[in-house]
């Protein structure tokens, strides 16, 4: 790939899914940074950005919402998609205009999505 | 209120009044009775059995007086005498007012005109005695015959009093049956209507206040344990979803470095099938268990039921099974959500599909019905997918709407669960009619809008 690695952060509380989640884009070619809770993840950030943030919504600590916000407010166009297990989060996702696939994911659909959010120039902050 | 019951009021109110009137009827009728009798009885007192010795008593008076005036020839027994007569004329007269029949009346009159000619035989002696100083004997024998004929008429007046007295306590006698009879109609009449009136009262009152108590608390208790089970639901699915995710991830990753018909390759692709099926069996159960909120907006039933036509019928056309759409030109529009009514329309005829297996015939129209929805009488509109298939076994029926129930060998068993559960969601309801080898009919009940 000539282009330079683009950035991923993977931010979910169950191991399995994250180290599988990191797996995966590692092998479609991502540099990927992992945190386990949203102030993980807000300090991951801080101490090296990324290009877009995959974030649970179920978490200890800090959940989902609280990590977008901490998230966006160090970098206000960051591409966030929440990827979740619960059911009941749709509404309010459709509410803030985030992004939002569940869990199980539609692996093909997630990573075109993820390519079509790091392609548009935005992108970074 | 509804006009059957505005009816039945009416009803009640007019049966009071026919009441009302009975027993004022019947009150003016004994009061009337009542007063004839006291009236009767009152004359019957004054007309006692004495008439006749009174009368024979005191004509025996004027005898006497008369006799002694012959015999002393004094005008002081004349003059009593006179007084005595004029006295009994009067009470022949008084005696008139109190008669009732006809038989006494003419034996008084009989006997008034006997009188006259007492007096005038009287009249007679007084005026020989003073014309000729004596009284011829044949004269004596005169006032003596009239004096008798007085006495028999009297026992015949007597008599004929008894006879009245007899006939009046006959008729006192039939008009207290008369009373007595008209009290107990209306005792009757009375107790009739307010038994009625309280049967009506209890059918149209407190019958459906009950059903309503109870149906609201089968339904608050379902809304409970549905709201209950919606929270569960959740906190199942997110536990079984993430280690589903892990499991896709990892498989994901298998699958990159497997080379195609292997039978690793094979493998994954069970894996990946089984993941499919685990996460249909739970969205499946959040559908049911938490189904989301209808987005209400006007729907025409019979451009629904074209909808699902089109979109059905080729899959159908292959298994030879006609999907038709009957229209009664009725243009109905309902408030619902156009896409859950349609999930759950596809959902009945794929069912229906299954049972009929291949060749047969499915029909969906619409018709209009009043029926009780959630404890009010209401109109419906009720949308009907009627197939030509082998109908429900009874062991089936009960437990048609049971989550995880099924009888396909694929399948979550949820699809009339989560549609009975949309249904509810609309304020409506499922319903089913069934023929063991004749074929089933769905109806989804929806309210009309008012």
């Amino acid at each position: 790939m000539p282009q330079p690695a683009h950035t991923v952060l993977v931010v979910d509380d169950d191991e399995a899914v994250r180290v599988g989640l990191r797996s995966v884009l590692i092998s479609e070619k991502y540099r990927v940074i992992t945190a386990s809770n949203g102030v993980e993840a807000v300090a991951a950030f801080r101490a090296q950005p990324c290009e877009l943030a995959l974030i649970d919504m179920n978490m200890p600590v800090q959940n989902g919402w609280g990590t977008i916000a901490g998230l966006r407010s160090l970098a206000p166009a960051l591409p966030i998609v929440i990827i979740t297990a619960r059911p009941d989060q749709r509404a309010l996702a459709r509410e803030t205009s985030v992004e939002l696939m569940e869990k199980p994911l539609d692996l093909p659909r997630l990573l075109r999505r993820i390519r079509e959010l790091l392609a548009t120039p935005v992108a970074s902050s | 209120m509804t006009p059957d019951l505005r009816r039945r009021i009416i009803a009640f109110c007019s049966a009071i009044a026919v009441v009302l009137l009975l027993v004022g009827w019947s009150a003016f009728t004994a009061s009337r009775e009542v007063s004839t009798l006291r009236r009767r009885f009152t004359s019957a007192q004054f007309e006692s059995f004495e008439i006749a010795q009174q009368l024979q008593s005191r004509v025996l008076k004027l005898n006497s007086l008369l006799l002694a005036s012959e015999l002393n020839g004094g005008t002081n027994e004349w003059s009593r005498f006179q007084q005595d007569s004029e006295a009994l004329n009067d009470w022949i007269d008084q005696q008139r007012d109190a008669l009732n029949t006809d038989t006494e009346r003419s034996a008084l009159a009989d006997i008034d005109v006997e009188y006259d000619r007492y007096l005038a035989v009287a009249q007679a002696i007084r005026k020989e005695r003073s014309e000729r100083g004596g009284t011829a004997t044949n004269r004596i024998h005169q006032l003596d015959t009239a004096a008798q004929r007085m006495f028999a008429l009297g026992a015949r007046l007597g008599e004929a009093h008894r006879h009245a007295l007899g006939d009046l306590l006959g008729e006192s006698q039939h008009s207290l049956s008369k009373l007595e009879t008209i009290f107990a109609a209306g005792l009757v009449a009375v107790l009739a209507v307010g038994a009625w009136g309280a049967r009506i009262f209890f059918q149209e009152t407190i019958a459906p206040l009950r059903t309503q108590l109870i149906e609201t608390q089968a339904l608050a208790a379902r809304h409970e344990k549905l709201a209950s089970l919606g929270v569960l639901a959740a906190g199942v699915a997110h536990e079984i979803r993430n280690p589903l995710t892990a499991i896709k991830l990892r498989a994901y990753m298998l699958r990159q470095n497997v080379v195609t018909s292997t039978e690793a390759d094979e493998d994954l692709t069970v894996i990946d099938g089984e993941i499919d099926r685990l996460e249909r069996i739970v969205s499946d159960f959040l559908l049911f268990a938490r189904p989301s909120d209808p987005e209400l907006g006007a729907v025409e039933p019979s451009t629904l039921l074209e909808q699902t036509r089109v979109l059905l019928a080729p899959e159908l056309a292959e298994k030879a099974i006609a999907l038709t759409v009957e229209t009664d030109g009725d243009e109905m529009q309902i408030r619902a959500d156009e896409r859950q009514l349609k999930q759950v329309l596809i959902n009945l005829v794929r069912n229906a599909a299954d049972s009929i297996g291949r060749d047969g015939r499915i029909v969906l129209r619409t018709r209009r019905d009043r029926i009780t929805l959630e404890g009010k009488l209401q109109d419906t509109a009720v949308l009907e997918v009627a197939d030509s298939g082998a109908g429900i076994p009874a062991d089936v029926q009960e437990r048609l709407f049971d989550p995880f129930f099924t009888t396909k060998p694929t399948g979550t068993g949820l699809g009339l669960s989560i549609a009975m559960r949309i249904m509810e969601r609309h304020g409506g309801t499922l319903e089913f009619q069934t023929t063991q080898g004749h074929g089933t009919t769905f109806g989804l009940v929806l309210p009309l809008p008012a």
